[in-house]
């Protein structure tokens, strides 16, 4: 028996709607572009791969490495001690990425002077820098221009061998949506924001106020 | 910041009031820590204008927070670089946390609070059962890769919108830092998986490790050729469905 309730449910978007990659929903009546980006996942069979996990052998630690860094075995389901390969099917090649432009919205409460800013160079993890432009126009930000990105992997060097714990993999498929919501990375990585940010602070101590 | 907000309440006694009340918080929230505001506090404290231990009391609580995390990751979550303040990665979590937290005083027991795709759950969904959440491809949001049951749990998802930018080889056993494209967490509330996604997200493909290392935090990780990892009892929260989408 289920008695009647009343169930609310309202979205809003509450001030700065920069718009980026995954796309967020945008203010009422404001223009917003979803940029479409060059990957395209091929539908691949689920290719799970299960093993028991190995027993941690590590003879030695490294003063200030964490345990759980000291291995160079990706994580694509393959064990180099234990000489096993997964291949998922329906490889998926990633495309170069394309000059990212887009549109964001005015940012409200804040005044810019017009011009081009770039933020500064931020590291992003472990895998290069990330660098964005802001663009400001009649004192509003409209454009932002992503200078420079990770384009190659850094190699590390010197990481110890150790036995991790095998975890299952499998392909990414799609599958039918059953769901209260949905959970997704937010608009920015965080390289991206630090970026931008430093640019928008540029505009705004530029600006007379 | 600057994110869309849902809220949902299947409690009988919720009204408008609440909803209005809730937002407002959030609205409070932004203008305060928004990075892109030039009148928030972040942007006060970057431009000098007021220094740490000035600062009002919700910001010496997420500096607190945000200290806590970075010496739990091993400095992987750091609110500074280079001399910057952006403090959005743990208040994202800290916000939607307390906001459930308002939520619960005021009585209410079956709801959700969604702040940029990250989400706390409380009691169960409109039909009875647990919330359901879906993981959205990185690749393409329109589509779910997993639908897992939650049941007062936060669930976060750390990951970037550079995609396709890297040199990936599959077939090559030397290339040990291939980068991943997400990382879902699931822990006891939001906030936890919140600044344990987010330090994951830096560490690269290892992300996973670590949060199979954290008692209670489970974690979906994806990477770049469309491969998905997960720790070990992630497994415990998925719900079976069809396979193929509709498209």
């Amino acid at each position: 028996m289920k008695a009647s309730h009343r169930r609310g449910r309202k979205i809003g978007v509450l001030g700065a709607t920069l718009v980026a990659a995954s796309a967020a929903l945008a203010q009422p009546g404001a223009e917003t572009r979803t940029i479409d980006a060059a990957a395209h996942m091929d539908k691949a069979t689920i290719t799970a791969t299960q093993a028991p996990a190995a027993s941690a052998t590590a003879t030695e630690t490294p003063s200030a490495t964490p345990a759980f860094l000291q291995s160079d075995c990706p994580v694509t389901g393959r064990n180099h001690l234990e000489g096993a390969t997964t291949e998922p099917e329906g490889q998926y090649t990633p495309t170069p990425a394309p000059d990212i432009t887009q549109t964001a919205q005015s940012v409200p409460g804040t005044t810019f002077s017009d011009g081009q800013y770039a933020g500064a160079a931020e590291r992003a993890g472990g895998w290069g820098m990330v660098q964005v432009r802001a663009v400001i126009e009649d004192g509003k930000l409209v454009d932002i221009i992503v200078v420079d990105y990770p384009h190659a992997l850094s190699q590390s060097s010197g990481i110890a061998h150790r036995a991790l714990p095998i975890l299952i993999c499998e392909a990414l498929q799609a599958q039918k949506a059953d769901v209260d919501f949905v959970t997704r990375a937010t608009a920015t990585s965080r390289a991206f924001t630090n970026s931008l940010q430093a640019a928008l602070l540029d505009a705004s101590t530029d600006s007379t106020s | 910041m600057g994110m869309p907000i849902t809220l949902e309440i299947v409690d009988a006694s919720a009204d408008t009031a609440i909803f209005d009340e809730i937002y407002a918080y959030f609205d409070h929230v932004e203008q305060v820590f928004s990075p892109f505001k030039a009148t928030s506090e972040v942007a006060r404290i970057n431009r000098g204008e007021v220094g740490l231990a000035d600062t009002c009391e919700e910001m010496q609580i997420v500096l607190e927070l945000a200290e806590q995390t970075r010496r739990e990751t091993y400095g992987y979550f750091d609110v500074w670089h280079n001399g910057r303040f952006n403090p959005s990665g743990i208040v994202k979590g800290w916000a939607i946390d307390e906001a459930a937290s308002l939520l619960y005083d005021e009585g209410f027991r079956d709801f959700y609070v969604d702040a940029g795709g990250d989400v706390q759950v409380y009691g169960r969904n409109g039909s009875g059962q647990e919330w359901r959440a879906g993981i959205s491809s990185p690749f393409d949001i329109s589509q779910i890769v997993k639908t897992v049951a939650l049941y007062d749990r936060g669930i976060a998802t750390s990951g970037s919108y550079m995609r396709g930018a890297h040199i990936y080889n599959p077939h090559d056993d030397n290339d040990a830092l291939s980068e991943i494209v997400s990382i879902t967490v699931i822990g006891p509330d939001v906030l936890e998986a919140d600044r344990f996604a987010t330090a994951a997200f830096a560490m690269g493909h290892m992300g996973v490790y670590f949060v199979e290392s954290l008692p209670g935090f489970e974690a979906f990780q994806i990477d770049q050729s469309g491969q998905a990892t997960m720790t070990t009892h992630f497994i415990d929260y998925v719900v079976a469905v069809p396979d193929q989408s509709k498209n």
